[in-house]
């Protein structure tokens, strides 16, 4: 078998041998979705959000974003910090395996994991919480997958600087909180000063929420959100390969 | 040709010089000591040689290749055990060599590998639960699992108790013989004596002799002290008038003799020719200790 098919098969015994960070983070948006899910009025359809309902226009795109955040920019770059600080990377790096084989297959595992997570939440949300499923079921596992690749991405150029597991996670979540703020997730992109509108667009994190807003509405996600999740994913994937260090 | 040529090796941390002007050259086939104390420049040598760090100056090259152009390619021919690394905590042990197989050419059969370290019985065994011993014998099949013509292993008995280190030096020899050629760093003057067929005794960044242990300890002081109880009286000047003794010394029944070339000899046919018998005789020989401290004007550890 080839060195990329073992690594991953490696990876992803490890991953399912120790699952308990993924897990952690599944409380969040599942809290979020069951608080919000028992407010009567949340599933009503709303001329304020387009005829949808709070749930299906906010909340659960809103769940499945910041989960996405959480695993792509602060948990999955700690995993391989520590790898780094433990001196896993230095052994790697005097055999024959590449940086890119290593991110290859952490990237391979890790978004196959996220996926099936929020394959979970919006099972639990149409299941249980009776929230509206996406009205453009293409269009928004386009945006997932997008979505999930360029901020997994992101998290990919801080794995491969962050000296130490710690570091890795301060890096993460400095990244995580202004891209939550400016991408419309705390305050709605129509609500954001005008000046501020296009960062909801063009930074991941937003791009990925909006565009998961309008295909759950039935739209499409609009091409400057795929341009920005394109771009992001290139981009942070190449920077990473590129300046990635082993010790 | 050597297998393995250091030429006037220069590397520095900021201002500080790691090694400073090393230079050495290995043979195909023997084992290599690198000795030295903690901080002396051994790990940034070999992490030159091993390609892992690029060095300001000098020339190094290892089977013909050069470390930190034809790296690829290095790392399909040398392995390394390298001090400080360890491997994910939930990793088995046989998950480890396949992983690790994976990534050469033409590796060793990891079965076999297993056997030959002892660690059949713990194939299905995570790392985190090996001990201190296991986990040095899995990292040096990990170095060997590419089938290399060269191991460069990195104090591998440092942490290891007396009896996982006896275990661990005929393993080593086991892999000599099998015809890997080994450069061997450590600060144990126990190992390199056991172990090294010749070795560098370095000392702030640089080379301050590199010989055979036997040469190194010769090179130095032969003097030998010779210590014993005579069973009957004998006269000093009988020992002293011996042209490989130095002094003659009593201590209460105890005769002290110190000499050199072959004292012992000369001392015990004088004994023998007036009937002497030597009661509780004692040698003691300059050992590897002995040679470091003549060389670097400090003890070793």
């Amino acid at each position: 078998m080839s060195a990329l098919g073992k690594m991953t098969i490696v990876e992803t015994k490890l991953f399912l041998r120790d699952p308990s960070a993924p897990i952690t983070v599944l409380g969040i948006p599942l809290a979020l979705l069951v608080v919000f899910g028992l407010i009567p009025s949340a599933n009503e359809p709303s001329p304020d959000f387009g005829g949808n309902s709070l749930l299906a226009n906010l909340i659960a795109p809103l769940a499945v974003a910041i989960l996405l955040g959480m695993l792509a920019v602060t948990i999955f770059p700690t995993a391989i910090a520590t790898y780094r600080e433990k001196g896993v990377l230095r052994r790697l790096s005097a055999s024959p395996a590449s940086p890119r084989l290593l991110l290859t297959a952490q990237l391979l595992v890790n978004v196959a994991a996220a996926l099936v997570v929020v394959l979970l939440i919006v099972g639990i949300g149409i299941a249980v919480l009776g929230v509206e499923a996406p009205g453009n079921p293409a269009g928004f596992v386009i945006s997932v997958v997008l979505g999930a690749a360029s901020l997994f991405c992101i998290g990919l150029l801080i794995a491969a600087l962050a000296p130490t597991g710690r570091a890795a996670g301060g890096i993460g979540s400095a990244v995580f909180f202004p891209m939550l703020a400016l991408g419309g997730v705390w305050v709605p992109k129509e609500h954001l000063p005008t000046f501020l509108q296009w960062a909801a667009d063009a930074l991941p994190m937003g791009a990925t929420y909006n565009a998961m807003r309008s295909t759950w509405a039935g739209g499409a996600p609009e091409p400057v959100q795929l341009l920005s999740m394109s771009v992001f994913a290139l981009l942070c994937a190449v920077l990473a390969a590129r300046l990635f260090r082993w010790v | 040709m050597p297998i393995i040529e250091v030429h006037r090796l220069r590397k520095r941390y900021g201002d500080k010089v790691a090694v400073d002007d090393v230079s050495f050259t290995v043979e195909r086939g023997e084992i290599f000591g690198i000795l030295g104390p903690n901080g002396a420049g051994k790990t940034t040598t070999v992490e030159c040689v091993e390609g892992l760090r690029r060095p300001e100056g000098g020339t190094v090259s290892v089977l013909g290749l050069n470390p930190w152009r034809d790296t690829a390619e290095l790392r399909q021919r040398l392995g390394a055990q390298l001090q400080a690394s360890r491997l994910p905590e939930r990793l088995k042990v046989g998950e480890a060599l396949d992983l690790y197989a994976s990534f050469y050419r033409d590796p060793a059969d990891p079965e076999e590998l297993l056997e030959r370290l002892g660690l059949t019985e713990k194939r299905s065994t995570a790392f985190k639960n090996l001990s201190g011993g296991q986990q040095q014998r899995l990292s040096i099949a990990l170095s060997l699992i590419g089938d290399p013509e060269v191991a460069v292993l990195d104090e591998l008995t440092t942490g290891l108790d007396p009896q996982a280190r006896r275990d661990v030096w005929e393993l080593i020899e086991g892999i000599r013989d099998s015809g890997v050629t080994i450069l061997l760093v450590t600060h144990s003057m126990e190992e390199a004596e056991r172990l090294c067929d010749r070795l560098a005794v370095i000392d702030d960044g640089r080379v301050v002799a590199v010989d055979t242990p036997a040469g190194l300890v010769a090179g130095v002081d032969d003097e030998q002290r010779i210590r014993f109880r005579p069973s009957a009286p004998i006269e000093d000047h009988l020992l002293a008038d011996l042209p490989e003794v130095r002094t003659v010394e009593r201590q209460g029944g105890r005769i002290v003799v110190t000499g050199t070339g072959n004292v012992l000899h000369a001392v015990t046919s004088v004994l023998a020719r007036k009937q002497v018998i030597a009661g509780e005789l004692r040698v003691d020989q300059a050992n590897l200790d002995d040679a470091f401290v003549a060389l670097t004007g400090r003890k070793l550890d």
